[in-house]
């Protein structure tokens, strides 16, 4: 974009107070979106949690502001239970709306200015509708709403429908006339989204810069499960699924590298690790891993799996299956979650009925020719890449 | 090059089974090798011999890192996981100043988990050539009877295989002092034959050799050298479901794991020969693994950080320490709760931590709703208490046992979710013996969710208990409450033992 939209978007307010721990995808989106979305603008702000390490803070120059709402969902490493963190739906509604209160003020947010949540969160949405009167009062800033289907449902249990709320939040945010632009990581999810608020709802997947990487020049084939492994990502399946392959495939051509559960689950799962440790050909790798050691994982893969549960990923969207697109890799994932349509469109990944039937897949993948495999991930980034630069801008400007 | 003092047991100057490792070290640091001897006094020299080294290296004698570590010397630790696997945490944090080497993935973890820097090896043997694999055309069995008192013996290996061989060797040369004379079945459709020593390791090595079917002698293992050499050389292993067997073998993949406490008749005929290939594909793939690993072992004893020494006299704490852990784990525990300022200085952690830890503290309470635990039964409603996933037990219980777990006190606690049952009858077995120091019985009284289910004396001796209690007392998630009217210390064990347990097995009655 040229200098003429930059002089219409004068400032880019970035907020997300879930961008807490120095591992995971908070962080990395605050700083996609500053280089992604803020080149449509001339001031970009980066807003963070209070909590997320001052080294972390200081180099992706986010400003700590936000109050910790979710400790009791997602507890801080080495977070005592008894500190000061809100605990309850009434402190946590209040501390939200204190934060967000406090920032319009001592930003002296005004109506050129346009406020971003990269992924919503629940707290932030209450806040946003208590402050109604505030942000009109400031010149009703553009609001750019995007949705992922994690945090924006994460009301501590006050409601058995949270999504029902999250829609009536952002229904009153409509009525008030305030100038809000909804986006949603997958199309399923802007799809049901934009039917429940009869509004335009954008489709906005998750921003990725990394290049392509060649495949690997080895005889061995290495198929990888890369994030934090977890029980919805299908860490229980992967026994069977690595055994399956492992049957079919004796003389272990075929490698495998996982992450392996957080330490809170894992305590709990030993006799398990020990099952998926002792199939030969098995890696395990901790389950938090730093950008560069994650990066190595995809230069080192033939093959990502996706084993993600049915039901969690009803409409979410998976950064992995957008990593190794844009690494060029090719994915296997268990129909059902919202991503398998992206990867479908894009021709990324192949979607599998059953665990079993995935273990046939992963023998077929490792027969193509890497000249193949590259081709077409190539193809599938190439079309990614310019679909989420065009769904972008349309969605900001 | 930095001298490096290895510290071991006097055993293995005799069986040369840490030779493989310290060949390893050889290539980057002046080793010397120190032999302590528990059953003797503890030997003061071990001091000197370390005050003129860069590094102390200990295999298996975990305890003496805090000694070691008190001189001001970076310390190594290779414990394994049949001599330490159901060592306390307090025992892992009074070493926290060592850097750990670990060939047990369960022990990795639990050392890892309780703070400590360590590092996950893998050992493999050298491969036999492809050409030199055995053939399954006859099954030819070799089993040595090492710990029969621990349940793996001739009369389990006649179970499990005696309808498959066509040749058993049993080399009856036990560990321990008894009278193991093995009893033949009436009929045996295979040939037995018997040794009771070798006159040297070429004699046993071809006894072994003649056999393509291996059956690993104990429960448990540091490494398994032996599982390992058989794998290599393309025979069939067979081996109880412990580590580290079971983080070698990927049952029925490249090698069979049993269950000692319920053996069955495996049949191995139409396996066999894929089984034992894969096994040595297996070792063919990990050798290379293990045999890239060696830099990094280097590296990672050379970097192992010089720990500031502590003013002390050293060759009374080398005393102190000897005595009370080669005593009984309560003293050795108790000896460490009356040092917890040396404690606090080697492991650098908070007081409360060290508190938190000697009283195995429980989480603290967040929100009711957040205190669901993960303690789903699995499909088949078996509640098994022998496996070190802890995730059913709640208060008044040791650690997990290879085949048991003591009920510690009078009240032990269970949790479990996942019998999700609206009506009927639940049908509840369990396994369980009394201590016999008890006398003929321990009355044991049954509460689910606070209400009395069953009522039992139980007996000293393994047997089965039977009871049945209402679906409608089941909840989203169930406790178990089991009282004892007795239990007691024992004169080489603190703890007041009443009763020990394997498994509960409960099952859906809606007729």
């Amino acid at each position: 974009m040229g200098d003429e939209s930059k002089s219409r978007h004068s400032r880019l307010i970035i907020l997300d107070p879930v961008c807490v721990f120095p591992y995971g995808h908070n962080v990395a989106a605050m700083d996609t979106f500053k280089h992604f979305v803020g080149k449509y603008f001339e001031e970009v702000v980066s807003l963070g949690c209070n909590s997320l390490p001052d080294e972390i803070s200081a180099h992706f120059r986010i400003m700590p502001t936000f109050e910790y709402y979710y400790n009791d969902v997602m507890p801080l490493p080495d977070a005592h239970v008894d500190t000061t963190f809100p605990r309850t739906h009434e402190q946590k509604t209040t501390a939200a709306k204190k934060d967000l209160a406090r920032l319009l003020k001592q930003l002296e947010v005004g109506g050129d200015d346009t406020i971003c949540y990269p992924s919503v969160d629940f707290y932030s949405l209450l806040a946003l509708v208590e402050l109604i009167d505030e942000l009109r009062a400031a010149g009703s800033p553009k609001l750019l709403i995007r949705l992922i289907g994690v945090m924006e449902t994460a009301s501590s249990g006050r409601y058995s429908k949270p999504l029902n709320v999250t829609i009536a939040l952002i229904n009153r945010l409509f009525e008030a006339g305030l100038p809000v632009r909804l986006a949603a990581e997958t199309p399923r999810y802007a799809e049901y989204l934009a039917g429940q608020l009869n509004r335009p709802v954008a489709v906005a997947a998750n921003i990725e810069i990394r290049e392509q990487v060649p495949l690997p020049q080895t005889e061995q084939f290495t198929v990888i499960c890369p994030g934090s492994a977890r029980y919805d990502k299908g860490f229980l399946d992967l026994a069977e699924l690595f055994s399956g392959v492992r049957r079919r495939d004796p003389d272990m051509r075929i490698r495998f590298i996982t992450q392996v559960l957080p330490d809170r689950d894992l305590k709990h799962q030993i006799d398990y690790l020990v099952r998926l440790y002792a199939i030969p050909g098995t890696t395990l790798l901790p389950s938090q891993l730093s950008p560069v050691d994650l990066a190595k994982l995809y230069e080192e893969a033939d093959l990502v799996l996706l084993p993600y549960a049915q039901d969690v990923y009803q409409f979410r969207g998976s950064a992995v299956l957008i990593e190794a697109m844009m690494s060029g890799r090719h994915c296997l994932a268990l129909e059902g979650p919202a991503f398998v349509d992206q990867m479908r469109y894009f021709g990324s990944g192949t979607a599998c009925r059953s665990i079993a039937d995935m273990a046939d897949k992963v023998i077929a993948c490792s027969m193509e020719t890497p000249l193949s495999r590259h081709a077409k991930a190539s193809q599938a980034r190439g079309r990614f890449v310019r679909d989420l630069v065009s769904s972008y801008r349309d969605w900001v400007i | 090059m930095k001298k490096a003092l290895f510290v071991d047991h006097q055993f293995h100057q005799k069986t040369r089974s840490a030779d493989f490792f310290v060949d390893i070290l050889r290539a980057a640091f002046d080793v010397q090798s120190y032999y302590l001897e528990p059953e003797r006094q503890p030997d003061d020299g071990v001091l000197n011999a370390a005050a003129g080294v860069d590094i102390v290296i200990l295999w298996q004698m975990d305890f003496l890192a805090p000694l070691f570590s008190a001189m001001g010397k970076p310390v190594i630790v290779i414990p394994m996981f049949d001599g330490s696997g159901g060592m306390p945490d307090v025992h892992w944090m009074f070493a926290r100043k060592a850097r750990f080497l670990n060939f047990s993935l369960v022990l990795n973890e639990r050392i890892r988990m309780a703070g400590c820097k360590t590092m996950l090896l893998r050992y493999f043997p050298e491969p036999a050539d492809e050409e030199k694999l055995p053939h399954f055309d006859k099954f030819d069995a070799f089993f040595w009877q090492r710990r029969p008192d621990h349940g793996i013996d001739f009369r389990l290996v006649d179970t499990l295989l005696g309808g498959e061989l066509d040749s058993l060797h049993l080399h009856n040369a036990p560990d321990i002092v008894g009278n193991f004379v093995p009893t033949l079945p009436e009929r045996t459709r295979y040939k037995f034959t018997q040794s009771t020593w070798f006159k040297d390791r070429a004699g046993y090595a071809n006894c072994l050799n003649k056999a393509n079917v291996f059956i690993a002698p104990r429960v448990a293992e540091g490494i398994g050298m032996a599982l390992l050499e058989a794998m290599a050389a393309g025979k069939l292993v067979l081996a109880h479901d412990a580590p580290t067997n079971n983080e070698y073998i990927s049952n029925w993949f490249n090698g069979i794991l049993f269950n000692k406490n319920a053996p069955s008749a495996i049949q191995i005929r139409n396996h066999a020969s894929r089984i034992a290939r894969a096994g040595w594909r297996t070792v063919v793939e990990g050798r290379k693994q293990w045999l890239s690993s060696h830099s990094a072992i280097i590296e990672w004893v050379d970097k192992a950080e010089t720990p500031p020494a502590i003013d002390m006299d050293h060759s009374v704490f080398l005393r102190d320490l000897w005595y009370s852990y080669y005593a009984s784990l309560d003293e050795y525990v108790s000896f460490i709760t009356r040092r917890l300022t040396v404690l606090g200085e080697l492991s650098d952690l908070p007081y409360h931590r060290l508190l938190d830890a000697l009283g195995e503290a429980q989480a603290e309470q967040i929100d009711p709703s957040l205190q669901l635990r993960d303690c789903a039964l699995g499909s088949n409603g078996v509640l098994d208490l022998t496996n070190t996933d802890d995730r059913f037990i709640g208060e008044g219980w040791s650690n997990a046992e290879p085949e048991w777990r003591w009920a510690v006190g009078n009240r032990s606690e269970i949790h479990f979710s996942g019998l999700d049952a609206g009506e009927g009858r639940v049908r509840t077995c369990f396994t369980a013996s009394s201590l016999p120091q008890l006398g003929k019985w321990v009355q044991c009284t049954i509460l689910l969710n606070e209400q009395i289910v069953h009522e039992e004396r139980i007996k000293p001796g393994w047997a089965d208990y039977h009871f049945e209690f209402d679906a409608e007392l089941l909840r989203h998630e169930n406790r178990f409450v089991l009282c004892f009217d007795k239990a007691t210390a024992l004169p080489t064990d603190n703890r007041r033992l009443s009763v020990c347990f394997k498994q509960f097995n409960f099952s859906l009655d809606n007729s």
